[in-house]
């Protein structure tokens, strides 16, 4: 494959593997985050 | 008569050309539009005067010898200098938007398909790869990370890609406005999003370290960029270090902003600049920016054929990076339609997922084609 076109679809493919990645990351780390300060809380009460 | 002649021999009047002279109407036609249209002016006005200053005949950007040399050498050869600038813009970025709703990180990755319309573009035009790649980073609106790539890419190019950047950046409310409207029914522009739900400060916390650690598996070539990024956020969200947030969100950013602005500049002798490449550069980057808006709307309409909540899809627009002014625009488009339709909250998610995506574009280039 030409160089051209390994960097069209790396570069694409990349930003929304990274993109992608990312969104399943922060929609978990705000259970996680979320999740932690609720433990607290029910300690409290 | 000989004592005159030597003064005129030791003065510069000799070395002057035709160009310097059109390069010195340049700078101060920038100088104009920062001071009187506010057009970017905290990089303009640095730039502007770069401009004029290299255009005089002097040994200021002599290798290793000239002042400005070395503020370009060290600062932006080096690529120190952008770095710091995304650790300003990290201290000053709120990822509340994003972590509230994140599918907005799609819209950030969607729009920088103008970039590769336009490195396309540009090697039709006759440039090579190196500096294809970097004319059309020029689409992510993202001016310290088209000087990273043209750093690492394609030096020759970095003056007249960073002062496109930063023009097309200023002219986001006149270049999109259009391509939103063409893309998009006015019943489109009226859908209105639900409040966005309030984001805890472990959240906050969380974001900048998962990111970063994300971003560097996948393209070890973003580390520097978004390394500095997210350690500028974080400064910002752990609430404990106050000073260092305040100092990289304003001293910091100042004083390099002063150095990044002027050596830039100083990149731009007439022999440089006035060739016809420059009017291609232009002529790629509105280009750029046109379709880098158009894909962002795009993407918003393939996802509303899969998302029980619609998007309205003028928020895909502003995925190009230029924070916030791209997020504003989305915003005034969509309250011409709606008068009481908020979008600027909904928008900033993929605003700053634009910047996120930006970088990431840059780092796949850096690492096909180092």
């Amino acid at each position: 494959m030409s160089l051209v076109l390994t960097t069209f679809i790396s570069g694409l493919g990349g930003v929304f593997i990274v993109m992608t990645v990312l969104l399943i990351m922060v929609k978990l780390s705000s259970k996680l985050a979320i999740a932690l300060e609720k433990k607290p809380e029910k300690q409290e009460s | 008569m000989e004592i005159l002649q030597g003064m005129w021999t030791s003065m510069a009047f000799d070395n002057l050309y035709w160009g310097n002279i059109v390069m010195w109407a340049i700078a101060l036609l920038f100088v104009y539009l920062a001071i009187k249209k506010g057009f970017e002016p905290l990089l303009l006005l640095p730039i502007a005067f770069g401009i004029l200053l290299v255009n005089l005949p002097s040994d200021i950007m002599t290798p290793n010898q000239g002042l400005l040399w070395r503020f370009y050498h060290y600062g932006e050869e080096w690529a120190i200098i952008p770095p710091l600038i995304f650790l300003g813009i990290g201290a000053m970025t709120d990822f509340g938007p994003v972590i509230a709703n994140p599918k907005t990180l799609l819209l950030g990755a969607g729009a920088q398909g103008g970039v590769y319309v336009t490195f396309f573009g540009a090697l039709a035009l006759g440039f090579n790869i190196d500096q294809a790649a970097v004319i059309g980073i020029i689409g992510g609106a993202d001016g310290p990370t088209t000087i990273f790539l043209a750093s690492k890419l394609a030096p020759e190019m970095m003056g007249i890609c960073a002062v496109a950047a930063y023009s097309y950046m200023a002219l986001v409310p006149v270049i999109q406005p259009p391509v939103m409207k063409l893309l998009t029914t006015e019943a489109q522009r009226k859908i209105r999003m639900k409040s966005l739900r309030k984001v805890s400060k472990l959240e906050k916390i969380f974001f900048p370290i998962i990111t970063v650690i994300v971003i560097t598996l996948v393209v070890p070539d973003a580390a520097a960029l978004m390394g500095m990024f997210c350690f500028g956020n974080l400064l910002r969200e752990s609430g404990v270090v106050e000073r260092l947030s305040l100092t990289a969100q304003n001293e910091l950013m100042n004083i390099v902003t002063i150095f990044l602005g002027i050596s830039v500049g100083a990149t731009m002798p007439a022999e440089v600049f006035l060739t016809t490449k420059v009017i291609g550069v232009f002529i790629l980057g509105s280009v750029a920016f046109a379709c880098a808006t158009a894909c962002g709307i795009g993407l918003a309409h393939l996802m509303n054929l899969f998302l029980k909540e619609k998007i309205n899809p003028l928020i895909g627009a502003a995925g190009v990076s230029a924070v916030p002014m791209a997020a504003r625009v989305a915003h005034k488009v969509g309250s011409e339609a709606d008068k009481k339709n908020y979008l600027l909250m909904h928008a900033m998610g993929p605003n700053v997922a634009g910047v996120i995506g930006t970088a990431v574009a840059a780092g796949m280039f850096i690492s096909v084609l180092k």
